[in-house]
């Protein structure tokens, strides 16, 4: 029986990493089109775990995969990356989708496109050569061209058309510092209202001993008197 | 019973399949070239050095497998037969040397674990840490070897995997189209123990940015844009004709200062202004106080 329970147990130990290994075997064996289908079928499950999912150009060349969720404090997209969070937005309206959910990729604080990349490396590179931008005759070219055949843009560079320079993080930064610029009047109760209150608290207790010892035991002073410290408590009169 | 030379000779025949896939796969792999295009279904059409094999068992071979798709399939095929059969050789050895409750369970756990990641993906999609969906990508990019990641005319991606023929690499689609990415191996993406290409069709996706050739040898100005006379659009080296005029309006406000303002806006909804108490409140209190001291300190002496 017990033997028996191990062999279960192997089953179930082969099963799991069969998950991994029987995909890949079939996929080493199977030539191209079965390693299309085997990569297809972990991309669909990697969505389905990330949900909403962005592919971010790192700053070194590389690039990351991490989930986002939306932010409507920010209307973007909330991402950690590196354990840094920040936001990105989908100013130039690319964010699509990748096997049937949210999708996008980004660079700092914009979701970009392969398309838009490739027009800022073309771009850039027609500004170098002269060709678009101010001409000798006083006038402008703004057209130039770029392949037919689509290029594997360099999607730093992406940056070069974004019209400002935010960073992705700048957003959580201003909250942080905005929420420490507001500190000092945060506080609930200031030094002046706090000796205020002592003083009252005082100037009662000053007045029940001043009432205990001049008030009580005489014939008409028992009224006189406290109405008398009570002014000059009140700084009235004397 | 099943005699234990039986269950030996059997896992030698998986071996031994698996080996000559595996050579078939790797002779395929050491030679891309390709005599087809994507669109004359001869794509796969492969060049392999066959002179180690005599001309009639290359006839043979041709005449089983002479198309790129028999090919597929014929090798898909025999990769879930080899899977399958080192599965089955296993229980077989569970069976005959422990008996049938062994190579019932083995079975049983196989299917539970094999369908447990699955069920988990599923079940918990949502409460799975981001490092799963990573652990995912890594497998797939493993499994692709190397890949494409487009974005096709529609705007919808697809990752798949990264083909190559005499003209360069490609990317076919669901649709069955494909994209082709011009491109050097030393450009790609390294991601995942494998190779990445990121790249997007050309076509009506780039109809809103496109310019028209102004004809003609004429360099006088076509428009005026901030009192700029602006050049007559010219197509010279046969590419995709753009403007930077529209470009500049789908990127307007990009990378702003927006998300300062609103992260700023938000601290002050939640920690803004101030929060102390007011006058009135602070008067109201030191009455409080006075009376509270009054009282104290008169029952105190009357004690």
């Amino acid at each position: 029986m017990l033997l028996a329970i191990t062999w279960g147990l192997v089953g179930g130990i082969l099963g799991v990493s069969s998950f991994v290994l029987v995909p890949w075997a079939l996929a080493f064996l199977g030539g191209v089109e079965m390693r299309d289908r085997v990569g297809r079928y972990y991309i669909s499950q990697m969505m389905t775990v990330l949900g909403d999912a962005t592919m971010t150009v790192r700053e070194q060349g590389g690039v990351a995969i991490a989930s986002v969720s939306f932010d409507p404090d920010f209307a973007a997209d909330k991402v950690t990356i590196g354990g840094e969070t920040g936001h990105v937005a989908d100013t130039l309206n690319v964010k699509s989708r990748l096997a049937n959910k949210p999708f996008g990729l980004s660079l700092g604080p914009e979701y970009i496109s392969p398309l838009f990349a490739e027009f800022a490396e073309y771009a850039s590179d027609a500004k170098a050569e002269s060709r678009v931008g101010l001409v000798s005759d006083g006038g402008v070219r703004l057209d130039f061209e770029i392949p037919e055949t689509p290029t594997i843009p360099d999607l730093r560079g992406t940056y070069r058309i974004f019209d400002g320079d935010a960073e992705r993080r700048f957003g959580t930064l201003s909250k942080s510092w905005a929420v420490k610029s507001q500190e000092k009047f945060g506080k609930r109760i200031s030094l002046g209202q706090t000796l205020v209150l002592m003083g009252a608290f005082a100037v009662g207790s000053g007045m029940a001993i001043l009432t205990m010892k001049y008030g009580t035991g005489g014939g008409g002073g028992g009224v006189s008197v406290p109405i008398q410290v009570g002014l000059t408590a009140a700084g009235v009169g004397a | 019973m099943i005699p234990t030379p039986v269950v030996v000779g059997v896992l030698a025949l998986v071996a031994i399949a698996g080996s000559g896939a595996y050579w078939y796969y790797r002779a395929e792999s050491a030679d891309e070239g390709f005599t087809g295009t994507p669109d004359d279904g001869l794509v796969g059409e492969k060049n392999v050095d066959f002179s180690a094999v005599s001309d009639f068992a290359r006839r043979v071979a041709d005449a089983v497998w002479g198309t790129a798709a028999k090919r597929a399939r014929l090798r898909m095929a025999g990769a879930v037969f080899v899977v399958g059969a080192v599965f089955a050789a296993l229980t077989v050895v569970a069976i005959s040397g422990w008996g049938l409750l062994s190579g019932a369970l083995f079975l049983g756990g196989l299917f539970a674990g094999a369908t447990l990641p699955p069920a988990m993906i599923l079940a918990f999609r949502d409460g799975l840490p981001g490092i799963v969906g990573i652990g995912l990508a890594i497998a797939g990019q493993v499994a692709f070897g190397k890949a494409g990641l487009v974005r096709r005319e529609d705007g919808q991606y697809e990752w798949g995997a990264l083909r190559e023929d005499r003209d360069g690499y490609f990317v076919r689609l669901d649709t069955g189209d494909t994209i082709r990415v011009d491109a050097d191996r030393g450009e790609l993406f390294a991601f995942g123990f494998g190779q990445l290409a990121v790249a997007e069709a050309h076509g009506a996706n780039v109809d809103p940015y496109r310019e028209t050739d102004t004809p003609g040898d004429s360099e006088q100005p076509v428009e005026q844009r901030a009192g700029f006379a602006v050049a007559p659009p010219r197509e010279e080296d046969g590419g995709i004709l753009v403007t930077l005029a529209k470009i500049q309006r789908a990127v307007r406000g990009s990378a702003s200062s927006k998300l300062v303002r609103r992260g700023r806006d938000k601290a002050l909804d939640d920690a803004g202004g101030t929060g102390q108490i007011s006058q009135l409140w602070t008067m109201a209190f030191a009455t409080v106080l006075m009376l509270v001291g009054f009282g104290m300190t008169a029952g105190v002496l009357l004690l």
